[in-house]
């Protein structure tokens, strides 16, 4: 390539893909068209499909709790009755995520509040082991040797809607119930009850129930295609679990790191163009890892990011020139993976946690981007940072939008 | 999903730039749309092929455009009320679209997600339809890695430039219209799509 001719050329005359209208364009538009919506894959985001599994099962776990106060369908009288005297329970998950292999999982819980999810089974090889105890969860990650302690990661107990752990939570689970108050139908398979909720978007979820326990055997939720997406299956109740299963156990080879959510993370300072404490943009892999320890997880493999999750910071390494080139910072509950808080600001004292009038106070004003669920996300390119605002995330702020995350690029 | 690609010399096939930017008819659909759910349909027959086809061409992965197609028409349907024809429909769906991707993407970084792009070639091998029709099998799956080879040198460059890029040469978008997909102002959009070429030319070199 010669000049800048040459590939505006090449871009322009580029025989380029095009997707011809098929089967999704006629679904897409009968969901578009049908009557308002809500369904049963309204109720999470498609990443969260295992949240879900894992609520539906907990949650009917848990509605004994709510059986009092709820509204829980008539359908499930018997069910919820006979919930209240479950102590343990096990089964299996498969689920389907968009572009990936279907999976199967297995998990155990012994009442009142461990968990512990295999992620993997007898056809996989498990790859990776959570286990949820109190305010306490344990990763083991098999493939990457790795494994994270998170004390105090989980405010209330591990069932509780907060951080990490949003799953399997009386209030995910009172959303399901209310989910399921609209249209049941019920037949007898195989000498079973199944009762079979069909929301409004044609997605639905059948449960199978044992005639004489009233305890669920199956659960299976279907995309509105009919296609099974989750599918709970050989579900034993009361089943002797051995303490052994539910107590973390991680190999001797495997790297531990331990972070208590009780301290917070050294409050390093930002520094938009440079660096954040004693990282700078420029620096190489070596240096970094000289200036903060070892990563806690490298999550993008091959693609050089270095994850301090006890620091709350993402440092990201140019491929090419093998440098830093972008730095991120975040709040706790802000991702799926276990950074504790960014505690450090900038000079003008702002960081994380600090609202849209003071981070505009500080640098100006400039443009502001809206996405999905409101997040805000404020730039400033000539200072090479930009920050993420969202309300909701963190119960103690309160709806106010503050900031979620903090992201630096290197300067050009 | 018997999704169906084929491989459209830009040149020679009408390309998107012939779709309307907003004519009058178009201002009046989007009108009845904000009151007729009903008439949404019609905005969905016009953008359904331009927006899938935008998404599969920056992702390559037909799941993630048919995810990325889903939000970005529910979205458009729940927002259409607030929409005040201050640019042309095209460019605000497009801009949508274009917000999906980043969240994509982003998402697929923070959960460790394999890159995407591996999965054009179970659709290129069954179900092809050839435009012109003197390609053959082997000239699609030729053209599809050439393609392939570009977007992930485009994939190198960051997002902005890549959006710029991509709205500008494959989806034939004016200036003005990039500007609104972006939400830049137009020497800025000049800006990107040169220096853009520029970091191109570099990685191609």
């Amino acid at each position: 390539m010669n000049s800048d001719k040459d590939i505006e050329k090449l871009l322009s005359e580029m025989p380029i893909p095009e997707v011809v209208e098929g089967e999704h364009k006629a679904w897409l538009r009968a969901q578009l068209l049908a009557k308002p919506k809500q369904g049963i894959n309204d109720i999470f985001a498609a990443h969260k499909r295992l949240v879900l599994a894992a609520s539906l099962l907990l949650g009917i776990v848990l509605t004994a709790i709510y059986a009092y106060t709820a509204s829980a369908p008539k359908a499930f009288a018997e069910t919820l009755k006979a919930l209240q005297n479950v102590t343990s329970m096990k089964c299996s998950v498969s689920f389907e995520l968009p572009g990936e292999k279907p999976r199967n999982d297995t998990m155990y819980w012994v009442a009142p509040d461990k968990l512990r999810m295999d992620f993997g089974s007898e056809e996989y090889p498990i790859h990776e082991t959570k286990w949820f105890e109190g305010n306490t969860l344990t990763v083991v990650d098999y493939k990457k040797r790795s494994a994270v302690v998170m004390v105090q990661a989980i405010a209330d107990t591990a069932c509780a809607q907060e951080g990490v752990s949003n799953f399997a939570t009386p209030g995910a689970f009172a959303e399901i119930i209310r989910q399921m108050s609209g249209v049941m139908s019920e037949k007898e398979q195989d000498g079973h009850r199944v009762i079979t909720y069909q929301a409004p978007d044609g997605s639905s979820m059948e449960s199978t129930l044992d005639r004489e326990t009233h305890l669920p055997l199956m659960i299976t939720i279907r995309r509105a295609t009919g296609k099974p997406a989750t599918m709970i299956q050989r579900m034993e109740w009361n089943v002797s679990v051995a303490s052994e299963l539910m107590t973390p156990l991680i190999p001797d080879d495997i790297k531990v790191t331990t972070l208590d959510y009780t301290e917070n993370g050294y409050p390093f300072d930002v520094r938009p163009g440079d660096g954040v404490g004693p990282v700078r943009f420029g620096m190489t892999r070596e240096e970094v890892i000289q200036a903060l320890g070892e990563p806690d997880a490298e999550p993008f493999e091959n693609m050089g990011l270095l994850a301090y999750y006890r620091h709350g910071i993402e440092v990201s390494i140019d491929k090419k020139k093998k440098d830093v080139f972008w730095i991120s910072m975040v709040v706790h509950e802000a991702l799926d993976l276990p950074y504790k808080t960014f505690t450090g600001k900038t000079a003008e004292g702002i960081g994380i946690g600090s609202t849209e009038a003071e981070i505009v106070d500080a640098f100006g004003e400039t443009e502001r981007e809206v996405s999905e669920h409101d997040v805000v996300t404020l730039r400033y390119p000539e200072r090479d940072i930009s920050f993420t605002l969202q309300s909701g995330l963190v119960k103690k702020w309160g709806k106010e939008a503050r900031v979620t995350a903090i992201v630096m690029t290197k300067p050009r | 999903m018997k999704n169906i690609l084929r491989v459209r010399q830009a040149h020679r096939i009408p390309s998107p730039e012939t779709c309307p930017t907003e004519t009058q008819g178009e201002a009046d659909l989007v009108e009845r749309a904000k009151k007729d759910p009903a008439a949404f349909g019609a905005l969905f027959e016009l953008y359904y092929g331009p927006i899938i086809s935008y998404a599969f061409r920056r992702t390559l992965d037909m799941h993630v455009a048919e995810d990325v197609t889903a939000n970005t028409f529910l979205k458009a349907l729940k927002g259409i009320g607030r929409y005040r024809h201050k640019a042309p429909f095209r460019a605000w769906l497009f801009k949508i679209a274009t917000n999906e991707l980043r969240m994509h993407w982003r998402y697929a970084r923070r959960h460790s997600r394999q890159r995407e792009g591996q999965n054009w070639r179970t659709y290129v091998g069954n179900s092809v339809s050839i435009v012109p029709k003197v390609i053959d099998q082997q000239e699609i799956a030729e053209a599809m890695e050439r393609f392939e080879r570009l977007r992930n040198a485009l994939l190198e460059l960051p997002e902005p430039y890549q959006s710029a890029l991509v709205l500008r040469y494959f989806e034939k978008f004016t200036y003005e219209e990039v500007s609104v997909v972006l939400g830049k102002r137009c020497g800025t959009v000049k800006s990107l799509i040169s220096r853009g070429i520029r970091r191109l030319q570099e990685r191609l070199a």
